[in-house]
C-alpha cells in the first residue's frame, strides 16, 4: 500500500466519523426507528466512486468499528455492520451495473434500511420490523437521493 | 440522474406500496397485551387492567383505559416512549435496544375449538 493511499483513507474515514458525530448531534423528531441523515455515507460514495472499492469497503469497516466503539456499544455495532455490509454491497453492485452516482446512493440507503430491519428481526426473534418496510424502503431512497446529491456536487469541484 | 437510477427508485416505490398492501394487519380489537422479551412472552395482562409492569428493569410499561404504553427505558433514543399508546392489533409497541415488543392481541377464554 502507497502511503498515498493511507492517508486519503485515513482522511475519509476521519471525516465520515465526523459527519456521524454531527448528525447524532442533531436526531431527527420522528418515532420511527432507523430513520437518520446518514451523511457519512457521502464518505462512502466519494470513496467507491473516486478510489475503489476495496478502499472504500476498508473506510466503511473502519468508520462502523470506530463509531460504534466511540459512541455506540456492541448492539450498536451489530446493527450498524449490518447496514453498512448491506448498503455497501448494494452501492457497489449498482455502480458495476451502471447506475448514476445519485442511484447507487439511493440503493445505499434502501439496503442500508434493509440490513438494520434484518438484524432488529434476528435481535428481537421476530418479523414484527417488517411492518417498517413500507416505511423505511422509500425513505432510505429518499435519503439516499439527498446524499447521492451532495456527493455529485463534491465530486464536480474535486 | 441516469434512466436506471429512475427504474430503480420507481421500483423501489412500488416494492414498498405492494408490502404496505399485503402486510398482514393486526385485528382491531384484541383485549390481551403481550410483552415479549428476547422472542419470548414476558407477561400476559388484560388491556382492561390497570397495571405498571416493570419488564426486567430496563422498560415499564403501563396498561391504563384500555391502552398500553411505555412509560419508561434506559436506553438513550427512547423510540417506544415516543411511539405513544396502542389500544388495538394495528400497532406495536417496539424497544429494539432492550429486544422488547408489546403486541396487543385478540384472545378469548377457549384454548382451542375442535371441529
Amino acid at each position: 500500500m502507497k502511503n498515498s493511499d493511507l492517508a486519503q483513507m485515513s482522511l475519509l474515514t476521519a471525516l465520515a466519523l465526523i459527519f456521524g458525530y454531527i448528525e447524532s448531534l442533531f436526531p431527527i423528531p420522528v418515532p420511527i426507528p432507523g430513520i437518520k441523515l446518514g451523511f457519512s455515507n457521502i464518505v462512502i460514495l466519494f470513496a467507491l466512486n473516486r478510489l475503489d472499492s476495496v478502499k472504500a469497503f476498508t473506510v466503511m469497516l473502519l468508520k462502523v468499528f470506530i463509531s460504534s466503539l466511540l459512541f455506540g456499544g456492541m448492539s450498536a455495532l451489530f446493527y450498524s455492520l449490518a447496514g453498512g455490509l448491506f448498503a455497501f454491497f448494494a452501492m457497489l453492485a449498482a455502480q458495476r451495473s451502471g447506475f448514476g452516482v445519485i442511484g447507487e446512493s439511493a440503493a445505499g440507503g434502501v439496503f442500508h434500511n434493509i440490513g438494520q430491519l434484518t438484524a432488529a428481526a434476528i435481535m428481537l426473534g421476530s418479523s414484527a420490523p417488517i411492518a417498517y418496510l413500507p416505511i423505511l424502503l422509500p425513505a432510505g431512497a429518499v435519503i439516499g437521493i439527498i446524499t447521492g446529491s451532495v456527493c455529485k456536487a463534491v465530486m464536480k469541484k474535486i | 440522474m441516469k434512466r436506471k437510477d429512475v427504474v430503480f427508485l420507481a421500483s423501489i416505490l412500488i416494492l414498498s406500496a405492494v408490502i404496505y398492501i399485503f402486510l398482514p394487519r393486526g385485528e382491531n380489537g384484541g383485549n390481551t397485551v403481550i410483552i415479549k422479551k428476547n422472542g419470548r412472552v414476558f407477561a400476559e395482562k388484560s388491556l382492561y387492567d390497570s397495571c405498571e409492569i416493570d419488564i426486567d428493569g430496563s422498560n415499564t410499561a403501563v396498561i391504563k383505559n384500555g391502552e398500553v404504553y411505555m412509560k419508561s427505558a434506559d436506553c438513550p433514543d427512547k423510540l417506544c416512549v415516543k411511539q405513544g399508546a396502542v389500544h388495538d392489533g394495528s400497532k406495536k409497541i417496539i424497544c429494539l435496544p432492550n429486544r422488547v415488543i408489546i403486541e396487543v392481541t385478540k384472545k378469548s377464554d377457549i384454548d382451542a375449538v375442535v371441529r
